[in-house]
């Protein structure tokens, strides 16, 4: 068997391997196994060392919606001129959400938006893609427009990914 | 002859080869993962998608000059991704990141090769990515109408004033209203549904009778009315205003038709040498302003100009004033008549696209 590689047995009517090959296979799954895990190391090394830290890429979504009148933010209808930071009360819904932020895409960051004053009661509003899943809450304080009135008040914002 | 000597020998060159095959792949795999290119070029797809994310969050024209170095990469940016890689022929090598787009923001798709300068610019309804700034920041930010609806089949009537104070800046406007109709048969517009306050010569193709104008007997049965006019003001601001109708039926359509037609102004390459210091759409009421406004534009038949309730009021209107005829830039502006006619016609045509 020693110098024997690959041949037929006609005793056993099938292939049996000598040992240079069985070595071959090791070394090939061996290295095999080696070029899969450096290249899954370097790739996610690269991937990490370009992450933007989460809370950057979040702030500027959610300055999106708090700052474009395309979402949230109060516009004046007669001078054209967009308040950011001023939520139209009337704007805060899912309508309005899927109008600002398109999320065809599943990878993408889902918020949750809850208001709650004494003025205009509690509402709430979500990206469509925003499930029952874990989720990060931060606060931030705004204005809110109602029917000519300003009133303060602070929303809190449910953040997945 | 040796048969197991051959073999055996065959057997050596295709394991030789097939190390060397391994070996080949391993390297050139790790060369390609470890390469200082790939990284960087992860960088920038990250830096610019997050750009474009902040671009977007801006609430009105901005213009932000990137700084990243992209002299040797091509950029390529469609309406939810950017993609950067070097050259057309290794798109293999292409980093793609997406960034978070709008209903109402339209994402100019274009392709840069090897940039020196790149600039986000966000300009009314739309974001672009240029090598130079070169986009008009007074650009309006147009709405979008609830149902869409073409002009084609309405009749539009086309207001240049009678020119009872400035005979030349009529005859100017009178040729700007002319190059305007010229401009809307060719996109299916039936010139038979062109209206106009003043009298039209005789003759095909339909135009203004510029050279003596006159008021026209033609009932205003118009649905669109589109009055032109040149401002004067004792300055040298050079800005481009519609004045609509406040409360009015069909003030947003208004709205949206007079912010089309501006920004096609703005847009209008051929203008880039005229300076325009400002744009704006000016809700009026009309109780308080008589001067500009002729009222029997708006008054049905036997209507007196006391009885006129704007909330009755059922037409797309605006009155489009081009520049300030007083300064130095708005002079310049009313020679432009051929260019601000297909301007007009272009941002008409644009409505309920």
């Amino acid at each position: 068997m020693e110098n024997k590689k690959i041949f037929f047995s006609k005793r056993a009517s099938g292939y049996l391997l000598g040992k240079k090959p069985m070595y071959f296979l090791a070394i090939l799954f061996y290295l095999t196994f080696a070029f899969l895990f450096f290249s899954f190391f370097i790739s996610s090394n690269i991937t990490s060392a370009n992450t933007i830290p989460a809370n950057v890429e979040t702030t500027v979504l959610i300055n999106r919606f708090l700052n474009s009148p395309d979402c949230f933010a109060y516009m004046d209808e007669e001078t054209g001129r967009a308040y950011p930071g001023i939520i139209d009360i009337k704007k805060f819904d899912d309508n309005q959400i899927k109008k600002c932020y398109s999320t065809i895409e599943n990878s993408l960051y889902s918020f949750r938006f809850e208001l709650e004053s004494t003025n205009i009661g509690y509402k709430v509003c979500s990206t469509p893609n925003y499930g029952a899943r874990r989720f990060n809450k931060v606060s931030q304080y705004v204005l809110v427009y109602d029917e000519g009135n300003i009133y303060h008040t602070k929303v809190l914002i449910s953040i997945q990914k | 002859m040796n048969k197991r000597g051959v073999s055996r020998s065959l057997f050596l060159i295709g394991e030789i080869v097939g190390a060397a095959l391994i070996a080949v792949l391993l390297i050139s795999n790790a060369m390609q993962w470890t390469s200082t290119e790939r990284p960087y070029k992860e960088y920038l797809a990250k830096d610019i998608a997050l750009s474009i994310d902040s671009v977007f969050a801006s609430p009105g024209n901005i213009i932000v000059n990137y700084t990243g170095n992209l002299t040797d990469y091509s950029v390529d940016l469609t309406g939810n991704s950017v993609s950067i890689y070097n050259t057309d022929s290794e798109q293999s090598n292409k980093i793609i990141r997406n960034f978070v787009s709008s209903e109402n923001i339209e994402v100019n798709r274009i392709k840069l090769q090897k940039p020196k300068n790149v600039f986000f610019t966000k300009a009314g309804n739309e974001i672009f990515i240029d090598d130079s700034a070169n986009i008009n920041p007074n650009i309006l930010s147009c709405d979008k109408l609830d149902e869409k609806e073409e002009l084609r089949d309405k009749k539009i009537l086309i207001d240049p004033g009678y020119g009872e104070d400035n005979i030349e800046e009529s005859k100017k406007i009178c040729n700007i209203g002319n190059s305007l109709i010229s401009n809307i048969p060719t996109e299916g517009y039936n010139s038979l549904s062109i209206l106009s306050t003043i009298k039209f010569d005789v003759g095909e193709p339909k135009s203004l009778y510029c050279s003596d104008i006159s008021e026209s007997d033609a009932p205003n049965e118009a649905d669109v009315i589109i009055s032109l006019r040149a401002g004067e003001y004792d300055n040298e601001k050079n800005n481009i205003k519609a004045f609509i109708i406040s409360g009015s039926k069909k003030e947003k359509e208004s709205r949206i038709l007079a912010c089309k037609i501006i920004n096609s102004i703005l847009s209008n390459k051929r203008l880039n040498d005229v300076n325009i210091d400002g744009t704006s759409i000016v809700p009026i009421d009309l109780e308080t302003t008589n001067e500009n406004f002729s009222k029997e534009l708006f008054l049905k038949n036997e209507e007196k100009a006391g009885d006129f309730e704007a909330a009755d009021f059922d037409k797309i209107f605006f009155l489009l004033e081009i520049g300030n005829a007083e300064s130095e830039q708005g002079k310049l502006l009313l020679e432009k008549v051929s260019e601000l006619g297909s301007s007009i016609a272009k941002g008409l045509i644009d409505y309920g696209k």
